[in-house]
């Protein structure tokens, strides 16, 4: 937490899906020192509060930064079972991950180098007073003390899970004892990814995507430098925020001025989790470009789940994600191999269906849960089974002493001590007179007190009730906005509707009209038709005269045929 | 003369032995022979002892049956040593191999009661904590350390302080034993160092600072993730008003100091607090083991470097 206007190392409660949520305020108003960036003595206090208040049965601590290392210490002097999940290298390095300000990675840990580094980072933490006075050998001290503490904080914890085999070498060659250390990848969800397929939007170009924080160890601009060239054949799709990576505020900048020509690369910004399997519906190909060997390689897996192949750095937690046959990998910072790998993927369709990552290939929220659950069971035993530190007897005296007093009512307390200070002031040689001031004390201050407590009290009510009635305010002012904004669009409505009546009106006049003509016409056609009925009647009765003329003529000339043909057959009969 | 004993009692600081006792051994060595560790231990359970029988068979330790706190061990390391001058130091400091010199230096003033290194805190920015100036403010002389100040000043100069901090420090044995060594009546902690340098400024005994010898504290924070916040204060609280009864004197500032203790109850009490009443308590309790030594103490009145916060100055205290 960090709310500049709230007070320092306040804690702070909120509900998170139905888990209570305590956060300390730590502005770093404080730091003066290097010290301070892991060591909080207003944290302690808080956590000891907040301990006091839950009276947990186990701890599992995620990250100490912002925090406090000593943390740790207080859970163990209360004999709480502690388990913690080491996410990056912070505890080894404290820019956390293992970066040269160069952004390669720094294989071989030597606090001879990271005194300049580390300088470097946080100068006004390490000119404390006169900057003159603070010799090399003085800030060595700083880091091997830093290094003390977190040894000891890392030694008080009772079992340490770590998301990746390649974590748990890193951490026993610094010396942790392997078997306190256990494996557990982190479980993804693959619900949302379920219909994977079916989302898929189809481009025409392959997309490449980048998905995570926009920060130089992830690598990014070595994606840009990649695709050189390929602009014809690809696009790159970057996802994720850019904040400010210790004070480098130009990435984004610099990243931007990096596109290469003649490919579209296109920054999305910021995504919610709950959207990635979206996101990667988008995307043909996944690359993971991270300059330093991560801790489990988040983003490798949602690749998987997404099913699209996925090119990663050769490093670390990622080499061991992809590793053997799940992906492709490339020698990390070298864009001309990613280049290579990349072209191999484009060219040849075979292994790209071949590394189209499935559900398989990731594990189940439930199965990590499973696992964690054992280790707690594990740290729980540990502590039942281990014998408890040795009082330390001085410590021992005075906690029972100081918890004796705490319990004497005020009144016995002030009694006693006015006697004893009476007798003490003689005892000096003093006027003991003064002492009695003592008596009066009971029901003075303390009604004045009580008073203020009341009013306090009081005026504690109203400010919550005050908070209370302008909270519904807001409420009501939000639903008159809201029935101004429905009467808006409903007199938009009103408009629109009159504007359309007014339009099929004048339709259907229209219409109407050139029914009417329609039906003039129609006579007119009725008219004419009568008219041509008429003249064909007449030219009907014509040819029927005609005919009949005809007919006459034709059976006149047919008895006159008949006649000379029936001489002429008498002719012939006639022999002489 | 060179030669010297150092104390260094332990608890459980195996890792640390094995850590800063090579520096240490090696500035000795530096300057000659002849010198004395020891190392007195309050009952550790890790692997202290073998460590020190292995790999440091040169030193000598001393053995306590259980754990009796910082200031019982060093006084049970005070009794076997044999040079005029004994380094008093934490198991927790890393020295420079040639801290000494300077250190040795010092001793040459006649009136020299301890010489304080300049002692650096890595866990503080490396500023300097053995830089002790005092004061006098209604009714309790309160101390400080302007070298812990962010931005403050870095004290390049030898100069005078109230007292040598318990963490590291060259005493004149003879002087030191005088005086008791320190007292174990502040338990469990804080004000034991105070009170050793206020008897000797008393005394006419001076405490120096040598910032050209040069140590660094790398304390753990013990105390702070041990003891809880409350009993810190507390034990702050009550040591501070058991050596203002065993050793303050001057009847105005005893008077002031009573009226101050009044003060505070009253302030404490409208706010609803009660952590000095409770101190005060304790404190009142123990009063009687510290009052007979009073008497010792009234002989001597020599000044000490404790600046008044207003008003005029009493007996035994210096205007700076």
């Amino acid at each position: 937490m960090n709310v500049p206007e709230d007070e320092e190392y306040g804690i702070h409660k909120y509900g998170h899906d139905g888990i209570q949520v305590h956060t300390i305020n730590n502005t770093f108003r404080d730091a003066g020192d290097f010290f301070f960036l892991y060591s909080v003595l207003g944290v302690n206090r808080a956590a000891e509060k907040i301990l006091d208040d839950f009276r947990p049965d186990l701890v599992h601590i995620h990250h100490l930064t912002c925090l406090s290392t000593d943390v740790v210490t207080i859970l163990r002097r209360r004999g709480i079972p502690t388990v913690m999940t080491l996410h990056d290298f912070w505890m080894l390095c404290p820019r956390g991950q293992r970066l040269h300000r160069d952004g390669t990675f720094c294989e071989v840990i030597d606090r001879n180098r990271c005194h300049g580094c580390i300088r470097k980072t946080w100068d006004f933490l390490f000119t404390a007073g006169d900057p003159d006075a603070l010799t090399e050998k003085a800030e060595m001290e700083m880091l091997a003390a830093r290094d003390d503490h977190v040894r000891n904080c890392l030694s008080g914890l009772d079992r340490i899970i770590v998301p990746s085999r390649f974590y748990r070498q890193a951490f026993t060659e610094y010396g942790l004892d392997p078997h306190r250390i256990v494996v557990i990848p982190h479980g993804l969800d693959a619900g949302p990814f379920a219909d994977r397929e079916a989302g898929r939007e189809l481009a025409e170009k392959t997309r490449i995507a980048f998905l995570g924080t926009v920060i130089p160890s992830k690598g990014v601009h070595i994606l840009l430098e990649a695709v050189h060239g390929l602009g014809d054949r690809v696009s790159v799709e970057i996802h994720g925020e850019a904040p400010p990576y210790h004070n480098d505020e130009e990435y984004m900048d610099r990243l931007e001025a990096a596109v290469p020509e003649g490919v579209t690369v296109n920054f999305h910004g910021r995504y919610e989790p709950d959207e990635i399997h979206r996101v990667l519906q988008g995307a043909d190909i996944l690359v993971v470009p991270s300059l330093w060997p991560e801790a489990f390689g988040l983003t490798v897996r949602e690749g998987f789940l997404a099913g699209i192949p996925v090119v990663a750095s050769d490093m670390g937690a990622l080499r061991e994600g992809v590793h053997p046959d799940r992906g492709l990998l490339f020698k990390p910072g070298d864009a001309e191999d990613l280049r290579r790998q990349l072209i191999r993927l484009l060219d040849d369709a075979g292994l790209k269906e071949r590394l189209c990552g499935l559900p398989e290939w990731v594990r189940t929220p439930d199965e990590m849960a499973a696992d964690t659950m054992a280790v707690y069971e594990s740290a729980v035993e540990k502590k039942t089974d281990e014998p408890p530190a040795p009082p330390d007897a001085v410590h021992q005296a005075f906690s029972t002493r100081v918890e004796s007093v705490r319990a004497i009512d005020r009144e016995t307390l002030l009694k006693r001590v006015h006697e004893k200070l009476e007798r003490l002031a003689l005892s000096l040689k003093l006027d003991p007179g003064p002492v009695s001031l003592l008596k009066a004390l009971p029901g003075h201050t303390w009604k004045i007190r009580d008073d203020f407590q009341i009013h306090a009290t009081e005026a504690g009510w109203l400010r919550e009730e005050r908070a209370t009635r302008q909270e519904e305010l807001g409420v009501l002012r939000r639903e008159i906005t809201w029935l101004e904004k429905t009467q808006e669009h409903l007199k938009d409505e009103k408009a629109y509707l009159e504007e359309s009546l007014n339009r099929q009106e004048e339709d259907l006049h229209a219409v109407k009209q050139s029914l009417e003509e329609s039906v003039n016409h129609a006579q007119d056609l009725g008219d004419k038709i009568l008219k041509r009925d008429a003249q064909l009647h007449e030219v009907s009765t014509a040819l029927q005269e005609r005919e009949t003329l005809l007919r006459r003529l034709a059976g006149s000339t047919l008895v006159r045929y008949a006649a000379r043909l029936k001489k002429i057959r008498e002719i012939e009969a006639f022999e002489p | 003369m060179n030669a010297i004993s150092v104390v260094i009692p332990t608890l459980n600081g195996e890792d640390l032995l094995a850590r800063f006792l090579p520096a240490l051994l090696e500035a000795l060595r530096s300057v000659g022979e002849g010198h004395q560790v020891v190392v007195v231990d309050n009952a550790s359970t890790d692997g202290s002892l073998p460590l020190l029988e292995e790999r440091f068979p040169e030193v000598e330790v001393v053995r306590l049956a259980e754990n009796r706190g910082f200031s019982a061990a060093v006084n049970a390391g005070l009794e076997t040593v044999r040079c005029p001058w004994v380094l008093s130091l934490n198991n927790d400091i890393r020295v420079e191999t040639d801290f000494l010199p300077p250190l040795l230096e010092a001793t040459a003033e006649g009136a020299l009661f301890a010489a304080v290194p300049r002692i650096l805190l890595p866990t503080h920015g490396g500023r300097v904590e053995s830089v002790m100036d005092a004061e006098f403010r209604d009714g309790f002389i309160e101390f400080s350390q302007p070298g812990l100040a962010v931005n403050g000043p870095s004290f390049p100069g030898s100069r005078e302080v109230f007292f040598a901090v318990g963490g590291c420090g060259l005493y004149h044995t003879e002087r030191l034993r005088r005086l008791g060594g320190f007292d174990a009546r502040y338990h469990p902690f804080y004000w034991e160092d105070i009170d050793l340098g206020y008897r000797a400024w008393r005394r006419g005994w001076t405490v120096k600072y040598v910032p050209d010898s040069v140590v660094h504290h790398r304390h753990r924070g013990t105390i702070s993730t041990l003891y809880s916040e409350a009993e810190v204060k507390r034990a702050l609280l009550k040591n501070q008003l058991l050596f203002h009864w065993k050793n303050l004197h001057d009847p105005a500032m005893l008077e002031e100091h009573l009226h101050g203790i009044l003060l505070r109850i009253l302030d404490e009490d409208i706010r609803g607090e009660r952590a000095f009443l409770e101190s005060l308590h304790m404190a009142l309790e123990d009063a009687d083991t510290v009052l007979p030594a009073r008497e010792e103490e009234a002989e001597h009145d020599g000044k000490v470097p404790i600046k008044r916060a207003w008003g005029g100055s009493g007996r035994g205290v210096t205007q700076e």
